[in-house]
């Protein structure tokens, strides 16, 4: 209820495209309807409707592949029900049993001088710390992915990292790299928890707009999609442009080109949450690689696994399903251009782990760099 | 786990239900300082995790300390590893978010070099 004592859940389905009347998110594409039946996204949007807080709404991975169409986005309805009602269920998902969660309470609280830039060596050029840039990558948790998991699934996510500003560098960009950046808050969002997510976003803010940034990067698809969807709107003063490096790469053109290898690869058709400006820039680049085969994934599969509090039996069956659907592509490793998506199936599918799969998972970018070379030119189109 | 809240105390301390920190005087001395701790009981060490150590140090607490039966002596077998697996990813998340790793602490009762008894 809001001062007025008028009920706040009933109008967020209306402002957010799902006025009556209107088409409802499309129940039979939901990947989690499928393992959760009691989840139905028009049943969820109805109850909100109702002024109900919709129970189980935090179940929502955000892959959009519901939403009925342009400017209508169920899981947009989703951050609002959940920061508005989200702790009438009385419970707060943790990210991995809470120390991530703890890790931005320190990031928040801004006294402690990370160490997050370990994986930058001389080869790869960034700006200098003390000097300004257009362009940033954004590098998210990586580092803290490391610290947490490598040993364990044998994986750096900042390799994904060092690969991107390779990428960068070879299309002449010499990228800003936050020493200080902090998380997106895309999991604080689906805690519930307002006031984390606008103090994270706030702070990423004022760290890009010291060093002059307009355009942010990322090798994330959770990351890019939180700056560019949940930022707009909730944190003051967001006017950059946040696009993910294989979309800029396409866009910048020219200077890109590949060793030829006659490996067989496996991605994901594009869809609304991956390639949201439809640029198909994923297949655009494979197409440069000489020799390479490149086979699809069947469609409808999510490009997400939603939040770290959402680690569950549930998303550990969608996981296993894309990894199944990758192996029925008969290709020898997938690529996954999602830092946090491939650490997901990485931790999922560890080595030695009995549910050890037998397609290789790589990262995109990391795939990129290892076959790029040094070159001549390339139209991007 | 709930880590409570930091109130007048300055370290928070995890222990084994079969170490009393009582027997380490000396160790307490030692690592508190004369500082006072909330303990936590738990019912084998190996039931710390990185998310609990890692709390301690964002509640505030100046030292996050886990007291645990040795390798050899542990009657579950794996605690102490356990505990030393979330207490190294705990440092290690924690360096990494530029925190002092001295501040964290692992003691092992049956360690020869820890003659504080």
């Amino acid at each position: 209820m809001n001062d007025e004592g008028k009920n706040i859940l009933s109008d967020i389905p209306g402002a957010c495209g799902f006025s009556n009347g209107a088409h409802g998110p499309n129940d039979s594409a939901c990947p989690v309807t499928r393992y959760r039946s009691e989840f139905v996204p028009s049943r969820l949007i109805d109850e909100a409707r109702s002024g109900w807080f919709p129970r189980g709404i935090r179940h929502c991975l955000g892959c959009e592949l519901c939403s009925p169409g342009p400017g209508v986005s169920f899981p947009s309805c989703a951050d609002d029900l959940v920061l508005e009602g989200g702790h009438r269920e009385g419970y707060i998902p943790r990210a991995f049993g809470g120390a991530l969660d703890a890790v931005w309470s320190l990031q928040i609280a801004g006294n402690s001088r990370q160490k997050r830039l370990d994986w930058i060596t001389n080869d790869i050029q960034i700006t200098n710390e003390n000097e300004s840039g257009k362009v940033a990558l954004f590098v998210g948790c990586a580092p803290y992915y490391d610290a947490l998991l490598a040993d364990e699934i044998g994986f750096r996510a900042t390799d994904e990292s060092r690969a991107a500003v390779e990428m960068l560098n070879s299309v002449g960009v010499s990228p800003v790299v936050l020493p200080d950046e902090v998380c997106c808050g895309g999991d604080r969002i689906h805690a519930g928890d307002r006031d984390g997510f606008i103090a994270l976003g706030t702070r990423n803010r004022d760290l890009l707009k010291e060093r002059g940034v307009k355009t942010i990067v990322t090798t994330c698809d959770d990351c890019r999609y939180t700056l560019g969807n949940r930022y707009p709107g909730r944190i003051p003063g967001w006017d950059f442009k946040v696009i993910r490096l294989a979309d800029y790469l396409v866009e910048r053109g020219g200077r890109l080109a590949f060793m030829p290898t006659e490996q067989v690869v496996a991605i994901q058709p594009p869809d609304r949450y991956s390639d949201p400006n439809s640029v198909e820039s994923i297949r655009k680049i494979l197409t440069k690689i000489p020799n390479l085969i490149t086979k699809e994934l069947e469609p409808g599969l999510p490009s997400t696994f939603g939040s770290w509090g959402q680690f569950d039996a549930i998303s550990k069956r969608l996981e296993t399903d894309y990894l199944k659907a990758a192996e029925c592509t008969l290709a020898e490793s997938v690529l996954v251009p999602g830092t946090r998506m491939l650490v997901r199936l990485m931790e999922g599918r560890r080595p030695g782990s009995w549910e050890e799969t037998s397609i290789k998972i790589k990262g995109f970018y990391g795939f990129l760099a290892e076959w790029h070379t040094v070159a001549l030119e390339f139209t991007g189109a | 786990m709930k880590i409570p809240e930091r109130n007048d105390a300055d370290n928070i301390l995890f222990h084994c239900r079969r170490q009393n920190p009582d027997d380490f005087p000396a160790f307490r001395s030692l690592i508190f300082d004369g500082e006072s701790a909330v303990e936590i009981e738990l019912p084998c060490s190996g039931r710390i995790g990185t998310g609990e150590l890692m709390q301690g140090i964002a509640a505030g607490y100046r030292r996050v300390v886990v007291l645990s039966c040795g390798e050899k002596s542990c009657v579950h077998k794996f605690g102490c590893m356990e505990a030393k697996k979330a207490f190294n990813k705990a440092k290690a998340l924690a360096e990494t978010a530029g925190i002092d790793i001295k501040r964290f602490t692992f003691i092992e009762a049956d360690d020869p070099e820890l003659e504080l008894k």
